[in-house]
């Protein structure tokens, strides 16, 4: 071999291995391979592996990524329905869905972002002027406005950057909802003075509540002693009743004879050392006198 | 290299023919080898016990293993990404999850009815599907934050301040797990959450003394309303008390009553007895025996009925001559 050839031969060597790599080409889990040739996309490979292209000059390679992308569109103020102004802050996950298009379109990340910038900023301060401030903000019963308007927003956004840009907008949330700066002086004097009305409210509630809780005491008590003094009354009575019975079921057997001997008990009892009586001479205790004796001394 | 190569050569006088060809040659197969052995040797990779490995081959997702020792073809064939997947992650909402430092601040909400407030979460997750984990999504983990952040947002703008701050606590925490996971599934990321929690709750320092009035005026409520109970817990036992003893004793006045009665009536019924017995005696001797209790006692005057005028001697003596 001549030095000529022999340098010949290393020469094509080198030339062939770099046409069989330049032909194949890998394409990861994540991205899809956009093979351009001479400045136009021939075609789109979806599929991850390794896959055999066109060599270097022809077909080159430009990558895309196809996984799911999410960005924060800047924060921004809004007027609600109702003259409110709120500042939200939004997130939006997408992903390319046809590279031809977004190549074509739009071509790399940061133009898509900041287009899609501009459609969520646009799209979002027109429907929100559509829906009052307590379409966010409410706490009544379960907001449905609040999906529904997040919901029209995302509908839109999609149908735009799906027909413009090759993009599928997934999702459009709200990351947060804040009140502009020159708002917040006047919420913390609003919050302050709620405070200051709940915490009346709770030390009135509380002294009701001792008042009640205290007075249902009294009048319940009042309620047992009326009770137990009814009760009392009423066994009284009955004693009194039953004692009757049976006195009258007694003395009823004579009551010539009870009349007698009671009489007989009141005057012991009626009758002390302060009486003054006047006994007639015929008086049952001299009437044995009254005869044929004359009285006997003593009494 | 070249100090074994020629290590005569500053010795000699005459410069040898190079022999430099044949030990290069040799120097590079030995070279050569290593690097072989080191290419071959790097095909072999341990996954750990709480570690699962994705193989992508020429990018493709070829196999999920798990733990053991496992052989892949080397580069540029075969791709392996390791992931851990039993152990717990974590990641901040409202501040940023550096080891050994606390949540600070957290992001500000608003409430359903506009109060402002800062709220620090923390989401735990662990990796279900790996490839998912690894393939799917850009920086998984910051996308959990962000919906998590949107969730917690979703769902604090449609409560009032007091139930977050007290019984609702819970209940956020539940939702914007539930929501966020929701979220996740949708999306596809292998992800599943394992906790989500609220680490903290600031307020602005101009407000934080009104909302520390109205937990102190919450206390005062209970502490009034226990001081009340109290009182009806020493009152009424002691009315019921009283109660009783006034039925106990109506009940013993009865008693007394009644054993009176019979008592009494029982004498009554024995002297009649009697009285039946000899009606004329049992009434002289009764009326007597009662006459000469009574009338030792009293003061008497004994008038002459039958005469009705002079009184009789008050000593019962005959009358002076």
């Amino acid at each position: 071999m001549t030095p000529l050839a022999r340098s010949l031969t290393c020469a094509l060597v080198v030339v062939a291995a770099a046409a069989i790599g330049s032909s194949l080409v890998t394409v990861d889990a994540t991205e899809y391979a956009a093979l351009v040739r001479f400045g136009r996309i021939a075609r789109v490979i979806g599929e991850p592996g390794l896959h055999l292209k066109a060599p270097y000059p022809f077909e080159q390679v430009i990558r895309l990524d196809r996984r799911l992308l999410t960005f924060k569109p800047t924060s921004a103020e809004y007027l609600s329905g109702d003259k409110k102004n709120l500042v939200i802050q939004g997130l939006v996950s997408w992903r390319i869905a046809s590279p031809e298009r977004f190549l074509s379109a739009v071509g790399d990340r940061e133009s898509a972002e900041r287009r899609l910038n501009d459609i969520v900023l646009a799209r979002l301060g027109a429907v929100l002027g559509h829906y009052p401030s307590t379409a966010f903000m409410s706490i009544g019963p379960p907001r449905t406005e609040f999906d529904a308007l997040v919901g029209r927003v995302t509908d839109q956004a999609r149908d735009l950057a799906g027909r413009l840009y090759g993009i599928e907008v997934v999702d459009i949330r709200i990351r947060q909802i804040g009140l502009p700066d020159q708002n917040r002086a006047n919420v913390f004097a609003r919050m302050q003075a709620e405070r200051g009305k709940i915490a009346t409210q709770y030390r009135s509630e509380g002294e009701r509540e001792f008042k009640k809780i205290v007075a249902g005491a009294d009048r319940e008590r009042t309620q047992i002693m009326a009770e137990a003094r009814r009760e009392a009354e009423r066994i009284t009575a009955e004693g009194d009743a039953q004692a009757m019975r049976i006195y009258a079921e007694a003395f009823g057997k004579n009551p010539q004879f009870y009349k007698f001997s009671r009489t007989l008990t009141a005057y012991d009892k009626i009758l002390d050392a302060n009486t003054m009586v006047f006994l007639p001479a015929d008086a049952d205790v001299f009437r044995v006198l009254d005869g044929a004796r004359p009285p006997v001394g003593g009494r | 290299m070249s100090a074994t190569d020629q290590p005569l050569e500053p010795i000699r006088p005459v410069p040898a023919p190079p022999r430099r060809t044949w030990s290069a040659w040799g120097a590079a197969a030995v070279l050569a080898l290593a690097a072989g052995a080191a290419y071959l040797g790097s095909s072999i990779f341990t996954v750990g016990a709480d570690e699962q490995a994705v193989v992508r081959r020429f990018g493709r997702v070829t196999a999920r293993l798990g733990p053991g020792i496992h052989y892949r073809l080397p580069w540029p064939v075969d791709q392996v990404d390791v992931v851990k997947t039993t152990a717990v992650m974590k990641t901040g909402v409202g501040f940023d999850l550096a080891p050994g430092e606390g949540p600070a601040g957290g992001m500000e909400i608003v409430t359903g009815d506009t109060n402002i407030l800062n709220v620090a979460i923390v989401v735990q997750y662990v990796v279900g599907n790996p490839a998912s984990f690894l393939f799917d999504a850009e920086r998984p983990q910051a996308l959990i934050g962000s919906l998590a952040e949107c969730a917690l947002t979703e769902t604090v703008v449609g409560m009032p301040v007091d139930d977050l701050l007290t019984s609702g606590r819970l209940a956020v925490q539940q939702r914007v797990k539930d929501q966020t996971q929701a979220i996740l599934d949708r999306y596809g990321t292998g992800v599943r959450l394992t906790s989500v929690n609220i680490m903290s709750i600031t307020l602005d320092a101009s407000v934080a003394q009104a909302f520390q009035d109205v937990a102190n005026a919450a206390a005062d409520r209970e502490k009034k309303i226990n001081e009340a109970r109290t009182y009806a817990n020493n009152v009424l036992p002691k009315a019921r008390g009283e109660a009783r003893s006034s039925v106990l004793a109506a009940q013993s006045y009865k008693e007394q009553r009644v054993a009176e009665a019979i008592g009494n009536s029982t004498r009554f019924e024995e002297l009649l007895t009697e009285y039946a017995k000899a009606p004329e005696v049992t009434r002289t001797r009764l009326y007597l025996e009662a006459m000469e209790r009574i009338l030792p006692r009293v003061k008497k005057y004994v008038i002459d009925s039958s005469q009705g005028q002079a009184p009789v001697n008050l000593r019962l003596m005959p009358p002076s001559p």
